[in-house]
């Protein structure tokens, strides 16, 4: 960061806020383009009802709870590397940790569309939250999908004002270069602040509080996920394993997630010199050994199956690796999620900008599989063998959730241009501060 | 001199126990491998942490670690004796008539062995003995090979700055010969290091988890959980830090390297134990929940052994007390793990409760009585233990230099900045 300055920091950070451009335009049109796809999908099942979806009994959980699934994970990394290294006072974060928040929430947000559109009939959603009503109706608390209501609705409450607390100082300096109306809502937002001495005492002091208390939640919030799961005796799911194995699933998939982003994105915005090699090098490591993690995980859990001398459990881990209708979903999660990372061992690879893009992709598309792995197959082949079946999703299934891509990417797009996603102040304790015997020294 | 009493106390308690209940002494030897060599092991992993995440705050520990992994040949060799001088009998499986065996158990345990149909009893079992043996045998070659790299440089270095050099069995493990230069040589050893740290890592947790479920696990056949040989080899790494604290606030005077160890190192040793203690609890309840909520037969029946049945029950309780309450909430507390007599406190209640947790998922598999099987047979045993790990531990600190003073990485950062405290300091440096 040798060169910079405080001025030169604020205006090539906040510089994509004030000129959209005709690529900026486009990549908007083609989110909402999906997100209309979605829309259209999701009308469909609203007015036919599940049957345009691809459900065969006993099989009721498939796209829509593995994309669920997807969208928690994703939403993992944001806060880990916003608030967990923080605490351990990693300085790489601070080039990418604003648009990693952003992307927990966003990724949060389309994770919260699935529940509705899963229960079929939307507009009773509502009713997974405990409210006083006349029905005397109450949830089930016992039930792990309630547990997940609340760890994902506290996670997303934790996450958002930990966002917006970060976010203060730098809407401040949004405000300081606008005018007119929008001025006054940069004004509003910024909450009053001046940057004064007793402001950032209070601001750290709030800062680290969020961040400490956001930690636990980055591994409560996807144990819960796991334990819908893992608190079912359906064999392949009932694993004491699994909520570590989830959360470095989920920060795997995140980290990946962010370098997919970030790396277009800094590009775009001529970003090099505040987003650079050494962060997706950060990033890279970060799967490599999240991604050790949940290799090790895959390797134990068909090792105790087959220790285990349970006929249920073998059989479905033998079922999905070798079993006609899901193998290949096995072996493109196994390719993607432990096969593929590899390549980043090699110094060179982690930092070749082709590489790091490709590999993270090829991660998030490994992700995805891995929970539709867990769930369909599971489902399919449970106890009794008359029972057994094959579900493979509809066209209107899978396009409600290439929908949420574009939701999320739609969300992400608007952002970028509208709060700086690159936190400002936190890069400008990087430099050099401008001391007054560097200006005499100039005269 | 007190390590070879405490040595003396074991053996003689091993061979009162042996002859008179072999099963509860064998029960009693399981434990203290288990805790041991987790303590060996896990203490040689912050070595390897600090390697790959090339960490400068424990750098001084990094020689203390090392003698720690040296621990685990003793530990092999005990290990070897007991497995192959009858102490398989206190698993309930080698008893088991061949028919009772699954389908898979026969390979499992048996392979190319298996149970012959009319006999009384299994045959020795060549495949689970030589699985634990050479996969074990494996990981103490990469540690040699670690901490041969890492001792090499220090006492070559120490040779040419000072005169000094180690001599006998430390003078083997340093291998000085062909001696390039200092400069050199603290390169190459970094690199050497550095390659071998992932691998490693990796090795230890596989190795790790086939010992849990081999030696600790199988103690009760019919149980399973996959959460738990993972939930072991991360405890044994969090008993590695409590005793690295333990060892060198005692004899850092001893060691004369007081200064290499300040109340700052301790301060992050320390949340780093909390961190630990907490991943500890989160991984037990993470095993607790599902068995408890699954409400399955084959998996419950461990549970409620020791959380309903006396003498278990109570001491399940004291255990979640000693490892995760009392040093819950005393490691919150910022200045008592910058006070050494406090934060001695604190780790020595962690050792104790670690090794009653070694005893409480190992024990009960074993002993079927109403009473605890707790006496001086077993505290003998430990002690034993203790004196050994002692005597290794101290006799290699004193042999090679105690810290690696040609590691780069033992200097302070020249890129630090300050990146929090700024914000407090007024945007001035």
């Amino acid at each position: 960061m040798k060169g910079l300055t405080y001025g030169a920091v604020t205006r090539d950070i906040l510089e994509p806020l004030f000129k959209p451009s005709a690529a900026y335009v486009g990549l908007l049109g083609f989110c909402v383009a999906l997100l209309a796809w979605g829309g259209y999908c999701w009308f469909l099942q609203l007015t036919m009802g599940l049957g345009v979806g691809g459900y065969a009994p006993p099989v009721f959980w498939g796209v829509y709870i593995t994309t669920f699934v997807f969208w928690v994970g994703i939403g993992h990394a944001g806060t880990l590397i916003s608030a967990i290294l923080f605490l351990f006072r990693s300085k790489w974060r601070t080039g990418v940790y604003r648009a990693s928040e952003a992307m927990t929430i966003f990724a949060v947000m389309s994770a919260a569309l699935f529940p509705a559109i899963h229960v079929g009939r939307a507009w009773n959603a509502y009713w997974l939250f405990p409210y006083p009503n006349q029905r005397q109706l109450w949830q089930n608390f016992k039930s792990p999908l309630m547990w997940d209501v609340f760890a994902v609705s506290t996670y997303f409450t934790v996450s958002t004002i930990f966002f917006y607390i970060g976010l203060i100082p730098d809407i401040a300096a949004v405000r300081d270069r606008t005018t007119g109306t929008i001025r006054k809502i940069y004004d509003a937002l910024a909450l009053g602040w001046r940057g004064t001495d007793r402001q950032w005492r209070h601001y750290m002091a709030a800062y680290g509080f969020f961040a400490a208390f956001a930690t636990p939640l980055v591994l409560s919030v996807h144990s819960v996920v796991s334990w819908d799961f893992a608190m079912a005796q359906t064999a392949g799911w009932h694993s004491t394993l699994f909520p570590p194995y989830f959360v470095a699933g989920a920060i795997f998939s995140g980290c990946a997630m962010v370098i997919t982003l970030l790396l277009p994105m800094s590009l775009i915005f001529k970003w090099e010199k505040y987003i650079n090699v050494w962060h997706y090098e950060s990033l890279a490591k970060m799967c490599l050994l999240t991604g050790t993690i949940l290799t090790y995980a895959y390797g134990v859990e068909h090792y105790i199956a087959w220790y285990s001398d349970n006929p249920y459990e073998w059989g479905i881990f033998v079922y999905r690796a070798v079993g006609e209708e899901y193998g290949w979903v096995f072996y493109m999660m196994v390719f993607c999620n432990c096969l593929a990372p590899l390549i980043w061992w090699i110094p060179s690879m982690r930092r070749n900008l082709v590489v790091l893009f490709v590999v993270s992709i090829i991660i998030n598309i490994g992700m995805w599989f891995e929970r539709y792995n867990i769930i369909a197959s599971s489902l399919a082949h449970q106890f009794d063998p008359a029972s057994w079946t094959y579900y493979a999703p509809s066209w209107v299934e899978l396009g409600i959730m290439v929908g949420s891509f574009g939701w999320f990417g739609m969300w992400f797009v608007m952002f970028i241009k509208i709060m700086p996603s690159v936190a400002v102040a936190e890069i400008k304790e990087l430099i050099r501060p401008p001391l007054k015997s560097d200006q005499v020294a100039a005269k | 001199m007190v390590s070879f009493a405490l040595m003396a106390i074991g053996i003689a308690a091993a061979a009162y126990g042996f002859i008179n209940d072999p099963t509860r002494t064998g029960g009693a030897f399981i434990v203290n491998f288990m805790y041991w060599a987790g303590i060996a092991q896990g203490g040689m992993m912050l070595a390897v942490a600090l390697v790959i995440v090339k960490g400068r705050w424990g750098r001084p520990l990094k020689r203390v670690c090392e003698a720690f992994g040296l621990m685990m040949i003793p530990m092999y060799v005990l290990l070897m004796a007991f497995l192959l001088g009858g102490g398989l009998g206190i698993y309930e499986w080698t008893h088991w008539h061949p028919e009772e065996f699954g389908r898979l158990h026969k390979w499992v345990y048996f392979f190319g062995s298996g149970p012959v149909e009319g006999a009384d009893h299994a045959p020795f079992p060549v495949f689970f003995v030589a699985r634990v043996g050479i996969l074990l045998a494996v990981l103490i070659v990469l540690d040699l090979l670690f901490i041969r790299a890492s001792v090499r440089s220090d006492a070559g270095a120490a040779k040419e700055r000072y005169g000094w050099e180690p001599t006998g069995l430390a003078a083997i493990i340093a291998n000085t010969g062909g001696w390039k230069g200092e400069e050199v040589e603290a390169e190459a050893s970094q690199r050497t290091q550095a390659r071998l740290a992932p691998l490693l890592g990796i090795t230890y947790a596989c190795v790790y988890t086939v010992m849990a479920v081999d030696l600790s696990m199988s103690l009760m056949p019919h149980w399973f959980a996959n959460m738990f040989p993972a939930w072991y080899f991360m405890s044994c790494i969090w008993s590695g830090f409590v005793y690295l604290a333990i060892y060198t606030m005692l004899f850092r005077k001893t060691l004369k390297v007081e200064g290499a160890f300040p109340p700052k190192l301790y301060h992050d040793l320390g949340k780093l134990t909390l961190g630990f203690t907490m991943f500890w609890m989160y991984t037990l309840f993470a095993q607790y929940l599902p068995i408890w909520y699954g409400n399955m037969t084959e998996e419950t029946v461990a549970i409620l052994i020791r959380t309903e049945l006396e003498p278990w029950a109570t001491l399940t309780r004291v255990v979640i007390m000693l490892c995760f309450v009392a040093p819950f909430a005393m490691l919150t507390s910022r200045g008592l793990k910058k006070v050494p007599a406090a934060y001695l406190m604190v780790t020595g209640v962690l050792a104790v409760g670690i090794w009653l947790e070694r005893f409480l998922v190992n024990m009960p598999s074993i002993w079927k009585e109403e009473t605890l099987p707790l006496g001086a047979v077993e505290v003998g045993m430990t002690l034993g233990f203790l004196g050994m790990f002692t005597y290794v531990v101290i006799w290699f600190l004193t042999s090679v230099p105690p810290l690696t003073f040609t590691d780069p990485f033992m200097q302070a950062d020249p890129d630090h900045v300050h990146v929090v405290p700024s914000r407090l300091q007024g945007h001035h440096h």
